[in-house]
């Protein structure tokens, strides 16, 4: 797969040229390390190569007012978050010194690391999901767990398009994505970079539970996605839209059903039997299947 | 009226035109500069006020407001966007264009200032930046308006006594 070449076009020289001669170098690459006295490293689905540029503090500097359009202001909010979003989806993680403004985390400063992670959108991987997530005609209302790295949001975003676009199984639905942390749809100006289907409306970078209120008062969905819960707020906000009859598609951080039930919010949740089916994911071969399905009592069925 | 008269009198013609002709230049580049800071006081004012909503890359502010201010300084916003708005390119930029511009070195120097933090901080500092250096455009502006001011009444003195003078000799 060939990548666009907006990501090489925003990385400084000396980065260039320490990756190779083109856009065609981030082909297959998954993420770029930047760290502070360190060498840059690059990680592909084969392992991780190191290079022999030592990123300093100038290219810190440099790197980050490319990847920020020289107006650090108008990422302030994402990097008060610890990211910024890329045009093309690409996803920048950042790392360095917190500072506090009114007794609030204010933002970065210093920073120490970033990870530049490649956006790619897989289109499929949700096939082997559909028959847990949609059954008797209708969406059902599913947490997917897994732990980081696994690919929870990627699958999100495909039963997402999949449900939007009608290839499902079931007729097209509304589907009303709230994108937080601007993962799922990788919204940049306006509009999504990643394919989410042609009947999804996002909300992105607004808090879940804002925006979950904000999906269901305007655009009438018959699915909401969102990924992450976690907090006692977005697990009101959730119960809201599931007394509200609307499917919704969630994602949480966890590596089984124990450490889910350990998180207040969640557990309050599960125990309601809110969700109708709890599945957890694993990654084997490239691909994402289901680990294991609980029902809305938490029986395992799989 | 003798040859020496004559001469007299297209000598002090001469040297009165030479004094009015200097003059107007002066005030021409005066006139100019004073055009030139409120060009740049006016979009430094557009950037503080929209830099505060919704808090848009500078790239695309710069060419919308570019495209509102004309003169000076919405021309070199605008090309300044396509730049992509880098610090070093527009300080670059600025020591080109200001060549052809009629501003002193003193209001080069706050342009600098401005081009060199504008992007550069959160959206509290980028405030403060666009506030404070639209208050010294501002000043400046004031300033060349009150010199060009006083420069129109010398012309205007120098005006009359030249005629006074001419009329005098000819008599």
């Amino acid at each position: 797969m060939q990548e666009d070449t907006g990501l090489w076009g925003l990385l400084v020289a000396d980065l260039q040229r320490a990756l190779g001669a083109g856009p065609d170098e981030l082909t297959g690459v998954q993420e770029i390390r930047l760290r502070l006295g360190q060498k840059v490293r690059v990680r592909r689905a084969d392992g991780e190569r190191t290079l022999l540029l030592e990123w300093d503090e100038a290219l810190m500097q440099a790197q980050l007012m490319r990847f920020t359009e020289n107006s650090l202001y108008a990422y302030e909010e994402q990097m008060r978050q610890g990211f910024v979003t890329l045009p093309g989806g690409h996803r920048v993680g950042l790392c360095g010194r917190a500072w506090y403004s009114a007794g609030q985390m204010a933002g970065l400063r210093e920073i120490s690391s970033m990870n530049v992670r490649v956006a790619r959108a897989v289109a499929g991987v949700a096939r082997a999901f559909w028959p847990m997530v949609v059954g008797g005609g209708r969406v059902r209302r599913c947490l997917i767990a897994a732990g980081p790295g696994v690919g929870k949001t990627t699958l999100l975003r495909d039963l997402a398009r999949g449900l939007a676009e009608g290839t499902a199984g079931i007729r097209p639905q509304n589907v009303g994505i709230a994108d937080e942390r601007q993962e799922i749809a990788a919204a940049y100006m306006g509009r999504a970079m990643l394919p989410v289907g042609a009947r999804c409306d996002v909300i992105s970078g607004c808090g879940k539970a804002e925006a979950l209120v904000m999906l269901l008062r305007c655009m009438a969905p018959d699915v909401l996605v969102t990924d992450e819960i976690g907090t006692a707020a977005d697990a009101c906000a959730l119960r809201d839209a599931l007394n509200c009859g609307v499917a919704v598609l969630a994602s949480a951080h966890a590596a089984d059903y124990a450490e889910l039930l350990g998180r207040p919010a969640l557990a309050e949740l599960l125990l309601a039997g809110y969700f109708e089916r709890v599945i957890l994911v694993e990654r084997r071969g490239g691909a994402l299947l289901p680990r294991a399905v609980y029902d809305e009592n938490g029986e395992r069925m799989l | 009226m003798t040859g020496v008269g004559t001469i007299s009198v297209l000598g002090a013609g001469l040297v009165m035109t030479a004094a009015v002709w200097a003059a107007g230049c002066l005030a021409g580049a005066l006139n100019m500069r004073q055009k030139e800071l409120a060009s740049w006081v006016l979009a430094v004012r557009l950037l503080g006020r929209e830099i505060a909503w919704g808090a848009e890359p500078l790239p695309r502010l710069c060419a919308r407001i570019g495209g509102q201010v004309g003169g000076v300084a919405g021309e070199f916003l605008a090309e300044a966007a396509e730049n992509g708005q880098n610090k070093v390119l527009m300080l670059d930029m600025l020591q080109k264009k200001a060549e052809g511009w009629h501003l002193l070195a003193g209001d080069e120097m706050v342009l600098a200032e401005l081009l060199a933090g504008l992007g550069q901080t959160d959206l509290a500092g980028q405030k403060k930046l666009l506030g404070q250096m639209e208050a010294r455009l501002g000043a400046l502006q004031e300033e060349s308006v009150g010199r060009y001011a006083r420069l129109a009444r010398l012309i205007k003195g120098l005006g009359w006594c030249g005629g006074l003078l001419m009329v005098t000799l000819v008599i």
